[in-house]
């Protein structure tokens, strides 16, 4: 088009974009990109009128021209008066852009739009005047090789975006430390103000969370399916482009509101595992340069999301199994208290001729906290005890370990009186039980110089008497409180004697209690029955061995979940010879 | 084209109708207009711009002017085209200002 010229004042500017209008209109540019060169050619046109003539005191033309070159529209300004370069001009920051009104300056803003409204803007100064050129490329269906060029680049940008995303989400494989560079690599990439990546909860259906925002303090934001541009992306497993969000009825402005952030566009895309299962939500906010995102932007946020599942999936494989590994260590470290603490070196306590002691302990894989002990209290009396704590885990075999030493030092301190022991115990244990667990304990002084066993019972299960004939012989219960429930509890104390050959059998819950896969219990009546099948002679390793076999039997393809305990303590009489003195036969 | 300018106060509410180009011509008129309607310290400021073709940074200038002059005031533009909206976005003016497609009842 041809150039034409106007006196310098500001009555030229409408004159100046009605010509860049047409220039424009005959070179096929779009209604925005028209708009924003006419804005950028009035905003230098007004800055040459007010600072180049006006403010300079000087007079005037100014010439516009409009030439196509190149697969370009160039509008050229031409003016002879005071130069000044638009380049020479610091942009405002984004500091300064987002300050409050009030506060900002009046200046800058339009040498930014000018700049942002085209391509590429050119400036001269000359001795024949000031030349501005703004250059806008045309978008043609037959591209110039330098739009195919341009978009050739913008394609590897993103390519290399998009290995650059999988790599370094490769290297990190824990899941907070992924969602966090998640949020930063998709906001960088999308070029965005800021993201959020949403995952949908797997113990709450339906619902999404998010604990990290980049550019928000930690906090958690918790939506459901279907509520918000978020939830619906998770409900459709569709992607959301919003160009104005507060156009939009899915939006939901609180958070802005209470944030202080401001909302203008958004982009929400579903992340899907490759089984095609929903993991989350990823929304990015505010396309920066620009007021909404593009189609191409879609695409590119679609590439990235398949790796974000791939990348999130994985994380969540590895948090499963450290947590796993987790359960399993405190699993080996209360079967370390418990195994560490009890006696397993047998043949036990060799220097005492009058007795043959065996114990076994199967323990559960959720371990319980069965305990069993024996020791001399000198060189007449053995001390034994077997029990069986409420719960299982860590806490309960603390407690067992617990209970276990304050057993030994009062049966130490106190020798006289099995009863007197217990309730000491029991004493100790009120007072050191915040979880409120208990011991159901039997524990017993044998007299190897009579075969006189002195009891107490502590809520547990009465043991048996094995006789050399093969007859079994329940003990019976005299009652007792379960030793840590109630401070004070006095216990009795009973007696019962065993006779050379009597082996005297003690067990937890874990045996009478055994389970099959019909849910069906061993009971006490089985160990009675199979006691009475072993072998006359048999010691008490063996009877061990011979009631668990038949228990394991029962239980079958049935998962064990509790310890099984057994104590065995055979009596033979001092120096081998039978006693034949006191009886007192167990009822 | 010109800018036309209408303005009415009511209230706690100034309204401005603008219709036609907003540049550095027309902005001066503007701007005591402006002056003006604020001067009874409305409460809010509604800027009718559903018929404003093209706004210059001088009409942004007007907006940081009305702030200056009385910080609490709310501005509302009513109906803004899309080319204006993307202006105010790209220069951070989106944020200081309340975009509608209705007018605000008023206060």
């Amino acid at each position: 088009m041809d150039a034409v010229t106007f006196p310098g004042t500001l009555d030229a500017l409408s004159p100046i974009r009605d010509y860049v209008k047409a220039a424009a209109g005959s070179a096929g540019l779009d209604h925005s990109a028209t708009y924003n060169l006419v804005l950028a050619v009035d905003e230098i046109a007004t800055n040459v009128v007010l600072h180049g003539y006006e403010e300079a005191g000087l007079k005037g033309d100014i010439s516009v021209a409009a030439t196509t070159q190149d697969d370009s529209l160039i509008i050229q300004l031409a003016d002879q008066g005071k130069s000044y370069d638009p380049h020479l001009h610091q942009d405002p920051d984004d500091e300064r852009l987002s300050k409050e009104l009030s506060d900002r300056p009046m200046g800058g803003l339009g040498i930014m739009l000018a700049k942002d409204g085209v391509d590429d803007l050119q400036y001269e100064a000359t001795e024949q005047g000031n030349f501005h050129k703004f250059i806008v490329r045309l978008r043609r269906a037959n591209k110039s090789p330098a739009d195919a060029s341009a978009e050739i680049s913008d394609e590897k940008r993103k390519l290399e975006i998009l290995l650059r995303i999988s790599k370094s989400l490769g290297q990190e494989i824990k899941l907070d430390p992924l969602l966090k560079l998640i949020v930063a690599e998709v906001t960088s990439a999308m070029q965005a103000q800021r993201s959020t990546l949403f995952l949908a909860d797997r113990k709450k259906p339906g619902e999404l969370f998010s604990r990290i925002a980049e550019g928000v303090g930690a906090q958690e934001i918790r939506i459901r399916f279907g509520q918000g541009i978020a939830g619906t992306t998770a409900a459709t497993r569709q992607i959301m482009n919003i160009p104005d969000a507060y156009q939009d009825s899915h939006f939901n402005p609180a958070f802005d509101k209470s944030s202080g952030f401001r909302t203008r566009s958004i982009l929400a895309a579903p992340i899907v595992n490759p089984r095609g299962d929903l993991i989350g939500v990823v929304q990015v906010l505010n396309k920066q340069g620009s007021a909404s995102f593009s189609d191409g932007d879609e695409t590119f946020l679609e590439a990235i999301c398949v790796h974000l599942g791939i990348a999130l999936e994985r994380a969540e494989m590895v948090d499963a199994y450290l947590q796993s590994q987790i359960v399993t260590k405190s699993l080996e470290l209360a079967r370390e208290i418990q195994m560490g603490l009890l006696p397993k070196d047998f043949p036990a306590l060799p220097e005492f001729k009058e007795i043959d002691i065996y114990a076994a302990i199967i323990p559960a894989l959720e371990v319980g906290g069965d305990l069993y002990d024996f020791f001399p209290l000198d060189g007449d009396r053995i001390c034994f005890i077997i029990g069986d704590v409420s719960d299982k885990g860590v806490p309960a075999a603390l407690f067992m370990a617990m209970a276990r030493t304050a057993f030994k030092i009062s049966a130490i301190a106190s020798p006289e009186s099995i009863a007197a022991t217990m309730a000491r115990v029991n004493q100790f244990l009120c007072e050191s039980n915040p979880e409120q667990m208990f011991v159901t304990a039997f524990a017993g002084i044998l007299d190897l110089r009579t075969g006189l066993v002195q009891y107490a019972d502590a809520g547990h299960e009465p043991p048996f008497i094995l006789q050399p004939a093969g007859t079994v012989v329940k003990v019976d219960k005299i009652g007792g409180l379960v030793l840590g429930f109630i401070p004070g509890h006095e216990f009795k104390s009973g007696t019962l004697q065993l006779n050379p050959g009597d082996a005297l059998v003690l067990y937890t819950d874990g045996v009478t209690e055994a389970m099959n896969i019909e849910r069906q219990l061993y009971g006490a009546e089985a160990i009675e029955r199979t006691l009475g099948t072993a072998e006359k002679g048999a010691d008490s390793e063996r009877l061990i061995k011979v009631v668990l076999n038949d228990v394991r039997g029962f239980g079958g393809a049935a998962e064990q979940s509790d310890d099984i305990t057994m104590l065995v303590i055979r009596y033979f009489g001092r120096d081998g010879a039978p006693f034949s003195g006191l009886s007192i036969p167990p009822r | 084209m010109a800018l036309d300018i209408q303005s009415a106060v009511d209230g706690n509410t100034a309204r401005i109708a603008l219709a036609g180009e907003l540049d550095g011509t027309s902005a001066p008129a503007l701007r005591q207009t402006v002056d003006k309607v604020l001067s009874g310290k409305p409460a809010q400021l509604v800027l009718q711009v559903e018929k404003l073709t093209f706004m210059a940074s001088a009409g942004l200038r007007i907006l940081i002017f009305s702030k200056q002059k009385q910080p609490d005031l709310k501005i509302y533009l009513v109906k803004p085209a899309a080319s204006i909206v993307d202006t105010l976005h790209k220069t951070g003016f989106f944020d200081g200002v309340y975009v509608t497609d209705a007018e605000p009842a008023g206060v």
